[in-house]
């Protein structure tokens, strides 16, 4: 083999790890599921984003994560970004310190540190990674200008580029590599150039808030989010900002290595890098359910498909998930939905720790955008379009041309009926990437067309299921309860209402809905939660509703109730333990120990 | 060679460029977008480019002018004027007629030259500027908005303030006295919260909330005096329908209105108009001294859906000297009207209210029925102006400080989006048919999602930058005094303190 092919292999291996752990890990659907704003084709959508400090980094990141819609797509552009930040960084990195072996690791360093990153957190690492590429650039542009004596004019005004470019954490990151550069390789012609970058870096974010720019005191001076992130109001965590400084950290790094004399010392030293990151790729991959809120991302993207089996099988096939510190919100609002809409939610609901009782059921309260999308898929699928065109509006106001929030809002127009804003939105959609084939369906069906995608997903199915009358939407069991009044057989929904009571703990409401014929069900083939509840209520009342010995309850479920009454009765030892492992999934365990009620989880503390 | 090659590339050039259409000519009119056919248009209007509705091809436009033919450029089936043509032909043509003749390809393919349209050009200018908020359609969340300024004799629009420098607030209400930019307000809600204004010459922020006041100001209307400032003070609240037609529905559940002093930051009210009754929507005339305002009977209980819950209009006397109000005054009863009247605007002469006329309520944006009414004070008589109106709702209308101008906020013909149309008033209680705020690109509604919010005419550019508008709204708000002679309970009812 000869020493070229070695070089390659070992520049492939890690590659194709990182490619792997972005597409299996990190997954590009979660990551657009977070609703990603898109990128628009205009020059209005252009000027908007350069006019603010790293407006461009942000700008060409939008381009990029447009194809995380796809997952291989979204992992080759991913991957892509990642290599060039490493080419860029190394080779900045080889014209400061000189050609270096570790300047080779950097290569496979940077990538799989971002790639980390990326995986603790989905929403800001590969907006900040393209801060930083660019960042690169522009430290590559500066040493290939070195060569010219008026080089040290020049660098206060890329100083100013990064600013606008890349935002004020990059400046900073630029006039640090400028620092470390000089006291690399001091050379007092480069001093003024230095002296400039410094002064820009203090200075120049002062100006531009003061005198230039409308722009929040953060944005000038110290945050790194994208402006469309600006509005999400999610904590940033602290290791993203070392992603800047990658640039001058490699430089005294490899100046450092480049001082071990012995070549076995380089080689075991470049070794042990390279371990490190393969080991720490594994690890991760294992450690990956301890990230729920991806998961909440992912699971919502599957829904999006309607694919509910994957849904399931997420839940299954992660059991931490199901623990009180991974607890997420999102995972248990999409398993619900799942479940219904394969009709099992009132089966296994309490196969998934319900904490939140009804607030994992609907996540509308408080409202906020993150919560919107969500909302509006639950409603498309219970058939109240007209709100799900209002959590969908409500989803637009900050993720305005998210490619889900935009399907949405199209798709519930066309339901309602309502073409002419329809076609708006379509033509304004179409102004973006990777809208074509949708585009094209729903004008196709705007023209008439009977065999276009849109209306052979059953769009007449879900018009009939639009309530009739009259009526406030007042809260999200109100509407569903209007839902099933309208239309009995929508299952979906009347597993929602049930659902939703079960999970209120209300025993009472649950037998009248069941009784009263408010919703269509078969007494003697109930559900099995259904089943648990009506077997619950004739154990703890004596005065019954009319018609209460009608549900059937299988005899199993008749004599495991008795079994946990004895368990619960006795009193002695560690009930709740005893209870948690053996009545795990039943409603009875729900009704007594978990229930928010009981346990006073709220939702601020999850 | 090549020169002769040249010269004939030339030629054949020139002859593609003045190919001339000869169509049959047709009796119908070209239906265009936005539609500018026969209106009345002021003198200092931004040209008014269009295009063929229906998608049909349009080959040439030819405007007959007093002196002269003007071809219209006819680049990808859009009509555009070129801007200092435009101007001259306006200015030339004062009180005279444009008549456009189009040549079109119609919808069976065949060349056709339709009747002509006409533009009148009216000596009465517009004011040069027009203020918005600029928002996306959502009602509970919000997020980018701002208030931007458009100059109506061009295409150029400027950010008055946009809320990603203030934290993302929620900022609306934006109002002038007497069309003058150089005094303003706004209210900031949510972050940073508080009244921003722009008086004498100096910006600063207001905390407008009072022990006399339910809450801070929301409607607001500035006395021509410039110093004065009516305000609602409301209690809001929205629903949804499940019924797309109807969609949202906003009201009170308490109002009343507090007067505001800019020269002495003091706030004032009395008891006519903090009654258990919902007053709301002041609207000062132009002589300083009349203040409108509409009011509903006071709620009870459960809102429903508030079919037959109307405002009437009424009016009330104010004397700055003594401090000291007049009786109110019914104006106009609504059970006498039959629906809700809301958003009253007093003509510059004071001869005329322009209100919005609808079926419940006073927000009535969303309201598909609500038009534009006008009020002659003189005769009495109410009309509703055809070419105001339209099958969507109208509303949050204004006039221009000239008094000829009326500027609506309508949903024509989406239904969805709100955006401005000016009509041409003659004074004498007529109005043209309006138009569409002219763009550059004829197609610019296509794809434009957002709402034009609260239109307002003002005679020349807002004097300040939006930086000057940060750093105001990021600083702590000066309260404002409450005036001590008022004894009165905050919360409607005129309940005097000494009484609870």
């Amino acid at each position: 083999m000869t020493r070229k092919l070695v070089g390659l292999i070992l520049v492939a291996i890690p590659y194709l790890l990182l490619a792997y752990f972005v597409f299996w890990v990190i997954n590009p659907l979660s990551y657009s599921f977070f609703q990603q704003p898109a990128f628009v084709l205009t020059s209005d959508f252009l000027w908007t984003k350069v006019g603010v400090p790293g407006g461009l980094a942000e700008y060409l990141q939008l381009f990029v994560d447009q194809f995380t819609m796809f997952r291989f797509w979204g992992t080759l552009m991913l991957v892509a970004e990642l290599l060039l930040t490493a080419f860029l960084v190394s080779r900045y990195v080889r014209k400061v310190v000189g050609e270096n072996r570790l300047a080779d690791i950097i290569i496979w360093l940077i990538p799989a540190a971002i790639a980390f990153v990326a995986w603790t957190d989905v929403k800001y690492a590969f907006a900040i990674n393209m801060q930083v590429l660019l960042l690169a650039a522009v430290l590559n542009l500066q040493q290939s200008l070195s060569r010219f004596d008026w080089n040290r004019f020049v660098t206060p005004l890329l100083a100013i580029a990064v600013y606008h470019a890349c935002g004020p954490v990059a400046l900073y990151a630029f006039a640090l590599c400028e620092i470390v550069g000089y006291f690399l390789n001091p050379d007092r012609k480069k001093l003024v150039g230095v002296a400039g970058a410094v002064a820009v870096a203090a200075l120049w974010p002062l100006l531009v808030y003061k005198f230039m720019l409308p722009i929040k005191p953060n944005a000038a001076f110290y945050d790194m989010r994208p402006q469309e992130m600006m509005f999400i109001s999610f904590n940033l965590s602290a290791v993203l900002y070392l992603l800047y400084l990658y640039p001058p950290l490699m430089l005294l790094l490899t100046k450092a290595y480049g001082r071990i004399s012995k070549e076995r010392t380089q080689a075991i030293v470049t070794i042990a890098v390279a371990l490190v990151v393969v080991v720490t790729a594994v690890a991760g991959q294992q450690k990956r359910d301890k990230l729920p809120e991806r998961m909440g991302f992912r699971m919502g993207a599957a829904a999006y498909r309607n694919d509910w089996n994957q849904i399931i099988n997420y839940v299954k096939e992660n059991e931490s998930i199901r623990k009180s510190e991974n607890y997420d919100r999102f995972v248990n609002f999409f398993y619900n939905m799942a479940l219904a809409a394969k009709g099992q939610l009132c089966d296994r609901m309490f196969s998934y720790p319900q904490r939140l009782g009804e607030s994992g059921l609907f996540v509308d309260e408080p409202m906020a955008t993150v919560s919107c999308l969500p909302m509006t898929m639950l409603f498309h699928q219970a058939g109240l379009a007209t709100n799900a065109l209002h959590y969908a509006f409500e989803a637009q106001s900050t993720y305005t041309s998210s490619h889900y929030v935009m399907r949405y809002v199209i798709d519930e127009l066309l339901i309602i009926g309502d073409y002419e804003s329809a076609d708006k939105y379509l033509a304004k959609y179409s102004n973006t990437m990777l809208s074509k084939r949708f585009v094209d369906d729903r004008k196709k069906f705007l023209a008439g067309e009977k065999d276009t995608e849109f209306a052979m997903s059953g769009v007449d199915a879900i018009r009939s299921k639009h309530p009739r009358g009259d009526f406030y939407m007042k809260n999200s069991q109100y509407d569903i309860l209007k839902i099933v009044t309208n239309d009995k057989d929508n299952m979906f929904a009347t597993q929602y209402l049930l659902a939703s009571v079960l999970l209120q703990a209300d025993l009472d409401m649950f037998m009248k809905l069941i009784l009263g014929g408010y919703c269509k069900v078969n007494l003697n083939a109930l559900p099995r939660a259904c089943q648990e509840a009506v077997a619950l209520y004739r154990a703890l009342y004596k005065e019954v509703l009319p018609g209460t010995e009608k549900p059937q309850v299988q005899p199993y479920l008749q004599d495991q109730l008795k079994t946990f009454q004895q368990v619960v009765s006795r009193n002695s030892g560690d009930v709740r333990g005893i209870v948690d492992s053996r009545f795990t999934d039943t409603y009875w365990r729900y009704y007594f120990f978990f229930n928010p009620k009981v346990t006073g989880v709220s939702l601020s503390k999850k | 060679m090549k020169k002769l090659l040249y010269i004939a590339f030339g030629l054949s050039a020139l002859v593609a460029c003045t190919k001339s259409y000869n169509g049959a000519v047709v009796d119908y009119k070209p239906a265009i977008y936005p539609d500018y056919t026969d209106i009345v248009i002021p003198v200092n209007i931004a040209p008014l480019n269009f295009r063929l509705a229906n998608g049909t091809d349009l080959l040439k436009v030819d405007v007959k002018t007093k002196n002269e033919v003007v071809s219209l450029k006819c680049r990808n089936g859009k009509a555009l004027w070129n801007v200092r043509k435009w101007r001259k032909v306006l200015a030339d043509n004062v009180n005279d007629t444009l008549f456009y003749t189009a040549t079109i390809i119609d919808s069976t393919g065949k060349t056709v030259q339709c009747a002509p349209f006409w533009q009148v050009v009216s000596p009465d200018s517009i004011d040069s500027h027009i203020a918005y908020r600029l928002i996306n359609t959502g009602y509970v969340l919000w997020d980018k908005m701002g208030i931007y300024q458009r100059c109506i004799e061009n295409f150029e629009q400027k950010p008055i303030i946009e809320n990603s420098s203030v934290d993302v607030a929620c900022m609306n209400c934006h109002s002038f006295s007497a069309q003058n930019p150089n005094t303003m307000l706004l209210h900031i809600r949510k972050f940073n919260g508080g009244t921003a204004i722009l008086y004498d010459g100096k910006l600063q922020k207001y905390n407008t909330k009072t022990d006399i006041s339910m809450s801070a100001g929301v409607y607001p209307s500035w006395n021509p005096n410039g110093y004065l400032i009516a305000m609602s003070t409301n209690l809001i609240s929205q629903q949804f329908h499940n019924n797309y037609s109807k969609r949202i529905y906003v009201s009170d559940s308490k109002s009343d209105i507090v007067l505001l002093n800019m020269k002495t930051q003091t706030l004032t009210t009395c008891p006519q108009l903090s009654t258990k009754a919902l007053e709301n929507l002041p609207a000062w005339a132009p002589d300083g001294r009349t203040l409108y305002y509409v009011s509903a009977p006071q709620r009870d209980g459960e809102k429903g859906f508030d079919e037959g819950y109307w405002y009437s209009l009424l009016r009330i006397t104010y004397d700055e000297a003594t401090n000291s109000w007049g009786t109110a005054d019914t104006v106009l009863r609504a059970n006498d009207l039959g629906g809700s009247i809301t958003f009253p605007k007093v003509s510059p002469d004071g001869r005329y209210i322009a209100f919005t006329f609808a079926n419940r309520g006073y927000f009535t944006p969303f309201n598909r029925e609500a038009d534009i009414h006008l009020l002659d004070l003189k005769t009495s008589d109410i009309t509703t102006p055809e070419g105001v109106n339209s099958l969507c709702s109208e509303s949050n209308h204004g006039w221009s400080h000239n008094g000829h101008w009326l500027v609506v906020g309508s949903k024509w013909p989406d239904g969805m989006f709100t955006k401005p149309y000016f009509a041409h008033f003659d004074g004498n209680g007529n109005f043209s048919k309006r138009f569409l705020l002219p763009q550059e690109d004829p197609d610019f509604y296509d794809d434009y999602t957002l709402n034009y919010n609260n239109t307002d005419f003002i005679t020349g550019e807002v004097p300040t930058t939006p930086i000057q508008w940060r750093d105001a709204i990021k600083a702590a708000p000066v309260p404002v005094n409450a005036d001590p002679s008022v004894d009165i309970d905050a919360l409607s009812g005129a309940t005097k303190k000494a009484d609870k």
